[in-house]
């Protein structure tokens, strides 16, 4: 697995897709196909995780090389190849996501969920300290899974984005065309909706603090992107 | 001591804020949360990445195929509108001409073995069908039927049968050798002759 923050863009890999980058502008067929088996499962969970349908988010992954391939022409070389390619993966993903929009809209959806998850907060622990070992339990992972799929796409997307992909705010704002504010704001109700939907699942005690969320102009109602979060009291309860 | 917001233990957890001091000054429940939500950002990863390792090679296997095949039909698209191109490289002395119809071939390889086996195949078969024909053909004299009379011989009349008359047939000698047949005819009724 990758680590938080990992970057395609260093290391050995970096030099050896810049050659297949430049084979695949030259028409070398197998420098592409070298570059797709290097990163379809990587492009695939990113897909998957923004999409939540294994078959749509196969056919992101294509759509996706196409596009790469399409577009080699243009690419500078200026990050590396997968940084160019999880962009094309992103926003074909978000595109998914507004042509098969459900029927609620999802800006009311995110506030639905914000105000719910309004009087908890981020919380100590969740299963013990182990998350790998936690992995191993099938009903952990769908467990996991489910609150996923219940977080709005656009809070789905940026902690898919965070934590799959180790995306700064400022790199996951320019990827969603919005305010770092905005980016700041839809990763901590992910965080916190997340842990609500999983805090069964903890073991331990448990700490909540109210009301501490960034100010988000483009989804909260008040407020500028780089407001201040608020000072909050702090609470802590046990279960 | 100030508590932390909580939006800043989110950006110590996501290392936004790269503070050793700041960490170590944080009481045991911010520590706790910043470690949580590494930890939830490790159940979200991991999930993520072995749900996308389940997936089967074959399924991959066919999405590069459907990849390859879009591929080829937006070169196959874009191949008129690139002429210019085409003209550039073939000017540049860059062999562009050969390395895309190498390209082409390449790419379409197994039709054109397949088009060459079954064109062979066709060929073969035709020519095993009509050996009899050409066989018959070459047991001839190959040349164009010469249609000749059996005789030239003039005609010969003895005797002619003349309703309402009698005829009578002379055969005229020429000085060249040559006959003329003259056929005379002697109506039987003279009147009924003049009246028609």
């Amino acid at each position: 697995m990758n680590k938080p923050g990992q970057r395609a863009s260093i290391g050995r890999d970096a030099v050896d897709d810049q050659a297949l980058v430049a084979g695949a502008k030259a028409g070398d067929r197998d420098a592409f196909r070298t570059l797709f088996e290097r990163y379809h499962r990587r492009a695939f969970a990113l897909a998957l995780g923004v999409v939540r349908n294994p078959d749509d988010a196969l056919d992101v992954v294509q759509d996706a090389f196409v596009k790469a391939h399409r577009y080699l022409d243009k690419f500078e070389g200026t990050s590396s190849f997968y940084t160019w390619l999880y962009r094309i993966v992103m926003n074909l993903s978000i595109d998914h996501l507004r042509k098969h929009r459900r029927a609620r809209p999802v800006e009311l959806d995110e506030q639905q969920l914000e105000e719910q998850a309004s009087d908890d907060s981020l919380l100590p622990k969740l299963l013990g300290g182990n998350p790998g070992r936690a992995l191993l339990d099938k009903q952990i992972r769908a467990r996991i899974d489910q609150a996923l799929s219940e977080l709005s796409d656009n809070h789905r997307s940026v902690l898919v984005m965070r934590e799959l992909e180790g995306l700064s705010y400022e790199e996951m704002a320019q990827a969603m065309g919005c305010s770092k504010g905005t980016i700041m704001s839809r990763l901590f109700h992910a965080r916190k909706n997340m842990q609500k939907r999983l805090v069964d699942l903890m073991d331990g005690r448990a700490a909540v603090i109210d009301g501490d969320a960034p100010a988000d102009a483009g989804e909260a109602s008040d407020g500028d992107d780089d407001a201040k979060p608020r000072e909050a009291a702090t609470a802590v309860r046990s279960r | 001591m100030t508590r932390k917001p909580e939006s800043e233990l989110m950006e110590l957890a996501d290392r936004e804020v790269d503070d050793a001091a700041t960490l170590g000054g944080l009481t045991s429940d911010e520590r706790a949360k910043v470690d949580a939500v590494g930890e939830l950002g490790e159940l979200v990863r991991g999930h993520l990445e072995l749900s996308a390792d389940a997936v089967a090679d074959a399924k991959f296997a066919r999405a590069w195929d459907q990849i390859e095949k879009r591929i080829a039909l937006a070169s196959d698209a874009e191949a008129p509108t690139g002429a210019n191109t085409e003209t550039a490289e073939t000017a540049g002395g860059g062999g562009g001409l050969w390395r895309r119809a190498g390209r082409w071939f390449d790419r379409y390889r197994g039709h054109v073995i397949t088009g060459a086996v079954s064109a062979s195949a066709v060929a073969a078969i035709a020519l095993y069908v009509h050996a009899p024909v050409d066989e018959a053909r070459r047991s001839g004299s190959g040349q164009p039927i010469d249609v000749r009379p059996a005789a030239y011989r003039p005609a010969e009349l003895e005797s002619l049968d003349t309703p309402g008359g009698v005829s009578s047939v002379f055969h005229l000698e020429e000085e060249d050798g040559r006959t003329t047949t003259v056929i005379w005819v002697t109506p039987q009724d003279q009147d009924m002759v003049e009246d028609l």
